[in-house]
């Protein structure tokens, strides 16, 4: 079972506020995503690393149970069903609204 | 033609729930805006930094969940009109949810009056109380559940698992939490639907509601 271990470490999520939304760094294509490597250790103590391709980083993620990474590990459908559920709530004061104004004089009237 | 004059008045809705309206309807905004900001950092940056926008979204979630307990406490054990004012009766299943979609979707636009009246023993119509239970047994719950578990991830690491993993918990939490919003908008504009776009408002700020009626 290999680890998975940055060539250099760079930065501490704390270091700067910016560095909580992991995506700063970690969206798809930067190059700092491709420059991590899975080590292997060899029987002589030493390691030989693997490079990471784009898009493995993820997959190593997503299979980690408890592991979110804030921003980057969120589904984009249900990015979408959500906004389909947020946009379905905004639309009842428009269309019965809309009704509610083109109505008027008949409601007065009565 | 019948002008309609509101002159009877009946208090409705006690201080402590007054109170609790009011806090609990500030939390949820404040969750909203938050949660937005957490969810999509890279197109809502609306706090300024990531960091408050969390730390206020904690904040507005513990404020939200001991508001509901309060509220919860206060009908059950104060009130003691929980079921009478949340849960539907008969009626309200049989025809009552009927009536009122009726009057909200048709009848409203013709000025006809709303089938139901509110009382202090019966505040809510069926399509009310159905949404209630809705949102303040089902939803709520859920939403504050998974929030404290977001919350405390390594203590609760082994509840999180069970449960089906973070990433589950907040697709959920975020749905949820959409459904939230999507009620709030309604919410709010149904509240418009009174005798006045605000006697529902000032209703929900004094307790007093102004009966609708009419000069023969």
């Amino acid at each position: 079972m290999g680890t998975m271990m940055p060539e250099v470490i760079t930065h501490n999520y704390q270091i700067r506020d910016n560095r909580w939304d992991c995506t700063f760094c970690h969206a798809t294509g930067p190059k700092a995503q491709q420059a991590s490597y899975l080590a292997f250790p060899g029987q002589d103590g030493n390691y030989s690393r693997l490079p990471v391709e784009k898009g493995a980083i993820l997959n190593i993620l997503y299979g980690t149970p408890d592991f979110y990474m804030i921003g980057f590990t969120r589904s984009i459908t249900l990015s979408i069903i959500g906004a389909l559920i947020a946009a379905a709530g905004l639309m009842v004061p428009i269309v019965h609204g809309t009704l509610r104004f083109l109505t008027r004089n008949r409601r007065k009237e009565r | 033609m019948l002008p309609a004059m509101p002159q009877e008045q009946r208090y409705i809705t006690p201080t402590p729930v007054r109170i609790w309206h009011w806090l609990n309807a500030l939390g949820i905004v404040t969750l909203c805006f938050t949660g937005l900001q957490i969810r999509f950092p890279e197109y809502a940056n609306i706090l300024g930094t990531y960091k408050a926008a969390i730390k206020l979204h904690d904040v507005a979630g513990v404020t939200v969940s001991i508001s509901f307990f309060l509220w919860f406490f206060y009908y059950l054990f104060v009130a003691r009109s929980l079921v009478k004012l949340y849960i539907p009766n008969l009626d309200d299943i049989k025809r009552g949810i009927f009536r009122q979609a009726f009057f909200y979707f048709f009848a409203y636009f013709l000025g006809r009056q709303n089938p139901h009246t509110a009382t202090p023993d019966s505040k809510f119509n069926a399509i009310q109380k159905l949404s209630y239970l809705f949102i303040m047994f089902l939803l709520l719950p859920l939403v504050i559940g998974s929030g404290l578990l977001l919350m405390n991830i390594a203590p609760l690491r082994g509840w999180i698992i069970m449960i089906g993993g973070i990433k589950f918990l907040v697709d959920a939490h975020y749905l949820i939490a959409c459904s939230f919003f999507a009620f709030l908008c309604v919410h709010i504009y149904i509240a418009t639907l009174g005798h006045t776009p605000f006697s529902h408002f000032r209703q929900m700020w004094t307790g007093w509601e102004e009966m609708e009626t009419h000069q023969q």
